[in-house]
């Protein structure tokens, strides 16, 4: 995914629970970006638990996440300096670079058939309590489940297998037996729906 | 052009294939309208992604950590074509005034990969050279077998994974082509393939070009066997790449006609 046009927006998620507000992980990143490898440091604190509990979501082994969240912030220590406020938090930002990883992991033969093996035939929206370690904010977890709750099941199934399931188009199409023009469809009407949503608050 | 709109929802889920997303990307920039519909989608996917939370293994922040130092010692060392030891200070005594400058990156080399005469170089070969060209960064040395269209693959490839990375391809009057790809950090790789063996003495020099700003240089190419693998730090957005043909040694300032020059995006 690129953010690197567009007009600006802030998506309307909540501020990281770590401590460190927006200012400060901004500050951390700009720092970071002149080669600061304290502020680095103190950006992987604040950063490093979402990251790695939306690493362990898709890939589904603590030692993978781990490899998927160390690529993900050598990502960010690079790519600093191309963080643009005005497209979305920073939190927003991290996440995006190791969704991204995370499903190039996933999309490699091997670890997709392992994976597969440990999550079974679950559904990738409703099984998540298997990976318990991951402890989500109780409050956040619970208005996005109610969002996506608002989803018909076919938006619900698309949505879920794409995002944590790192299923491309055509597999998840493949996977619930649909036609790719009605999986691109409702991936669509089910991220506007999720938008709508989380957005009302 | 519907294609792209309808493919939107799938790839804010990075449900995708490469081609596609590249695609898409590329229409992204030119087109506003499907823009914003891509910022909306990416705040609902960033709903999905930014709730979860679960705390690393012990050991990764220091894995983090240190890979990022390596990283930068690695930059900091490139960047100053001096002895790893010295401090970035020492890119300010670069120039002329140091009679060990122009050779000091090829002996950091040497002892950093010692025996391996193919090994990856861009040499700033002038003292000239050395104190424009802060742009070199010796972070992937190559397996024994020299160079090979692979490697370049690779090293494309660890770019064009960054968010808003950009890709480029023009062919070089004498032949052969150049690839590059850009991150939007200034992270920059050039891969030169089928380029002709130069006549006489004469090198490839690599150089930016920035607005009306005279050329730097960025550096000779090491030809094996028509491919070239040059890697960037940090290349300004605005900056274009140019390669042109220079006597043995390379050049302060280009004596030829470029060769092949890649627009700025």
């Amino acid at each position: 995914m690129t953010r690197d046009a567009g007009p600006g927006t802030t998506p309307p998620g909540p501020r990281p629970r770590t401590g460190a507000g927006e200012d400060q992980l901004v500050d951390h990143l700009r720092r970071s970006a002149q080669g600061d490898q304290q502020a680095f440091a103190a950006f992987y604190d604040a950063v490093a638990p979402r990251a790695y509990g939306l690493a362990l979501r898709v890939v589904r082994d603590r030692d993978l996440a781990a490899d998927v969240t160390q690529e993900a912030l050598l990502d960010a220590w690079r790519g600093a300096g191309g963080y643009r406020r005005e497209r979305g938090s920073v939190i927003g930002w991290v996440c995006s670079i190791t969704h991204r990883r995370a499903v190039d992991l996933v999309r490699s033969t091997q670890s997709r058939r392992d994976r597969e093996l440990r999550a079974g035939a679950a559904s990738f929206g409703r099984d998540h309590d298997d990976v318990s370690e991951a402890v989500t904010d109780a409050e956040d977890r619970g208005r996005v489940a109610d969002c996506l709750g608002a989803l018909t099941a076919l938006e619900h199934e698309a949505v879920t297998a794409a995002y944590y399931g790192g299923l491309s188009y055509r597999e998840v199409a493949d996977r619930l037996g649909a036609k790719l023009a009605t999986v691109k469809s409702r991936m669509r009407t089910g991220l506007h729906r999720l938008l709508d949503c989380l957005g009302v608050e | 052009m519907a294609d792209e709109r309808e493919l939107l929802a799938a790839w804010a889920l990075n449900a995708v294939d490469e081609a596609e997303r590249r695609r898409i990307e590329e229409r992204l920039r030119v087109d506003p309208v499907l823009r914003a519909e891509a910022d909306a989608l990416l705040r609902a996917t960033d709903g999905l992604g930014t709730r979860e939370n679960a705390a690393p293994p012990a050991g990764l922040r220091d894995r983090v950590l240190g890979a990022v130092d390596a990283e930068a010692r690695s930059l900091r060392s490139a960047h100053t074509g001096v002895r790893p030891e010295a401090t970035s200070a020492g890119a300010a005594t670069a120039g002329s005034q140091d009679p060990d400058a122009p050779t000091s990156l090829r002996d950091q080399r040497e002892r950093r990969w010692p025996g391996r005469r193919r090994a990856w170089t861009a040499v700033a070969a002038t003292a000239a050279a050395a104190a424009t060209a802060a742009v070199l960064l010796l972070a992937q040395p190559w397996q024994d077998g020299g160079l090979t269209q692979q490697d370049q693959v690779v090293a494309i490839e660890q770019v064009l994974g960054q968010d808003g990375a950009r890709q480029e391809t023009a062919p070089v009057a004498g032949g052969g082509t150049v690839e590059v790809a850009r991150a939007p950090s200034g992270e920059t790789v050039v891969a030169a393939r089928g380029l002709a063996a130069p006549e006489g003495d004469r090198v490839y020099q690599l150089w930016t070009l920035e607005g009306d700003q005279s050329p730097r240089s960025a550096g000779l190419l090491e030809l094996d066997d028509g491919l070239a693998l040059v890697r960037l730090p940090e290349v300004p957005a605005r900056a274009a790449l140019a390669l042109t043909l220079e006597p043995a040694g390379g050049s302060p300032a280009p004596t030829t006609d470029p060769v092949v020059v890649v627009a700025a995006g």
